[in-house]
């Protein structure tokens, strides 16, 4: 199924129509051909770890 | 002697720490041969001559009076210009940050300074490693060493166009969805991205923070252990850096490949994409050549390579989009044609969609870590095809993504690119070779095998023939 995804309006305008059709359609294929088939649970984080992470000085 | 231009790193510090070569005959003999031939090469960003040799005296007085030397003591070095360094621009290639200077030296250039490295410039990129080639930005495009009218790949062009045209022994690039493997690639180069966290990205200007990578590109597996060695390492200011043990990644170099289990990935180009008769013929060669010196070779099959590019694009632009926000609304106009192109979908990406990408990359690492139960190493190709006209954007367009690097910035693998060769063109032709998660020195020791048992790394161009279009 696809998956239609739209540049947001604040973006559209600065560019144009014409450029934000062709990126609208490129995201909506990007997000067609992501594979979903995950499983759902409490999920470890994936960026954030807290031994690592620390307010830079 | 060889020509000082063409001395790998670790030959010319080894004439340096015997006396039989100063660092500023080395770094004068490089700065002119810049001189000479970059303006048909575009490599440079900055090019810093004076400083270079002032730092190059210094180096010669430090071996004279017998100080301890770094394995790097009096060896020119080049920098990717997303990468910090102290009192120099950092452009990322783009009208954006012309005149950006850095107030203090990436993790990555403080390690090369300290081994007794001497930067001699910052070197081209696609604009903020992701848009290019591009001929509407302050600087050209750099060019391919073997053939100036040719793509030197991307995103970190000038890095591997700059040690393939001989003008330095080593630099440093980035590798988000493959950019030093593709340099590395289309100048018959090594480049390796190592482990996700091995090497710090503090003071590199991010593309996407969770598939970003830093790493060196030279013309030998020597170079490149040494390399790595040197600039790997926990740092408190990257967050993703892994506190864990930095190996000498060049102890394995002479053990060869005798009983090593290797997995081939042929799917990737036979079936997912069809790359060219000339890599694939290459590439099985140098198959043979590992099975002849004891590999044990045997196919593997993984999920295509469409599953690995999408989990990347999506968790890519949506990372640079959050990076890129406020700039894409207030200052859109001064993006190049091509970074603009390929940033604007992840503005329409959605919050499901990166977090679905990253639970999705969680499940694909695990197949890969699952693999590596079984498997020494993995080697499959790089490119489809060689390099490809530069001024030819229909082409680039159509070619610049028919590659297999994407899947190892997904899962996190190290992953190295090799010279197998060259196509009737005369230009590079690569394969990768892929480890498990922190056994870079792995990957160095299959490198260095098939190093010694062909002739691909002592070939170098004739700038006086490739720089004439």
């Amino acid at each position: 199924m696809m998956e239609k995804r739209d540049i947001p309006e604040s973006i559209a305008t600065l560019i144009g129509p014409k450029k934000a059709d062709e990126a609208a359609k490129k995201a909506s294929d990007m997000a067609s051909k992501l594979d979903r088939n995950n499983s759902w649970w409490q999920e470890p984080s994936h960026v954030f770890r807290a031994i690592t992470w620390a307010i830079r000085s | 002697m060889t020509e000082l231009h063409w001395l790998s790193a670790l030959e010319a510090v080894k004439l340096i720490k015997n006396k039989k070569l100063s660092p500023v005959e080395l770094t004068d003999a490089l700065i002119k041969r810049i001189d000479k031939y970059d303006k048909h090469f575009n490599t440079f960003i900055s090019f810093r001559p004076e400083q270079a040799l002032k730092e190059a005296r210094v180096a010669e007085e430090d071996v004279m009076k017998g100080d301890a030397l770094g394995p790097l003591h009096g060896i020119p070095f080049g920098l990717k210009d997303i990468i910090d360094a102290k009192g120099w621009n950092t452009t990322a290639h783009s009208a954006l940050l012309k005149d950006n200077v850095a107030d203090k030296d990436a993790f990555v250039t403080g390690k090369l300074k300290e081994a007794g490295a001497i930067l001699l410039g910052k070197l081209s990129t696609h604009e903020f490693a992701l848009g290019g080639p591009s001929f509407d930005l302050p600087w050209p495009p750099a060019r391919n060493a073997w053939n100036r009218k040719y793509f030197p790949g991307g995103s970190s062009s000038g890095s591997g166009a700059a040690v393939a045209a001989g003008f330095l022994p080593l630099a440093l690039g980035s590798d988000t969805g493959g950019s030093v493997r593709n340099p590395a690639s289309m100048n018959g180069l090594l480049g390796i991205k190592a482990t996700y966290g091995r090497v710090s990205r503090s003071g590199v200007i991010p593309l996407s923070f969770s598939l970003d990578h830093v790493g060196p590109l030279t013309r030998t597996t020597s170079d490149n252990a040494l390399a790595l060695s040197v600039i790997s390492g926990w740092d408190k200011n990257d967050p993703a850096s892994a506190d864990v043990n930095v190996p000498n990644f060049g102890e394995d170099l002479d053990r060869g490949v005798s009983g090593l289990k290797i997995g081939i990935i042929r799917h990737f180009y036979t079936k997912d994409l069809i790359a060219c008769d000339e890599m694939v013929n290459a590439l099985e060669a140098a198959i043979t050549k590992l099975e002849k010196s004891g590999a044990v070779v045997e196919e593997i099959a993984t999920r295509p390579l469409q599953d690995f590019a999408a989990c990347n694009r999506v968790i890519l632009l949506s990372e640079a989009c959050a990076i890129h926000k406020d700039w894409l609304k207030s200052r859109s106009e001064d993006y190049g044609e091509s970074l603009l192109s390929r940033l604007l979908p992840g503005t329409a990406l959605t919050a499901v969609d990166y977090v679905e990408a990253i639970r999705t990359r969680a499940r694909y690492t695990q197949e890969f870590n699952e693999i590596f139960q079984n498997f020494d190493a993995i080697i499959t190709i790089n490119n489809m095809e060689a390099a490809f006209p530069i001024e030819d954007s229909a082409l680039c367009e159509k070619i610049y993504p028919r590659q297999a690097r994407t899947p190892f910035n997904v899962t996190g693998n190290p992953a190295l690119a090799v010279p197998i060769g060259f196509n009737s063109e005369g230009l590079p032709l690569s394969m990768q070779v892929i480890t498990p998660q922190f056994d870079e020195t792995m990957a160095y020791r299959i490198a260095a095998s098939f190093e010694s048992n062909t002739e691909w790394t002592k070939h170098h161009p004739d700038l006086d023939e490739t720089s004439v279009y």
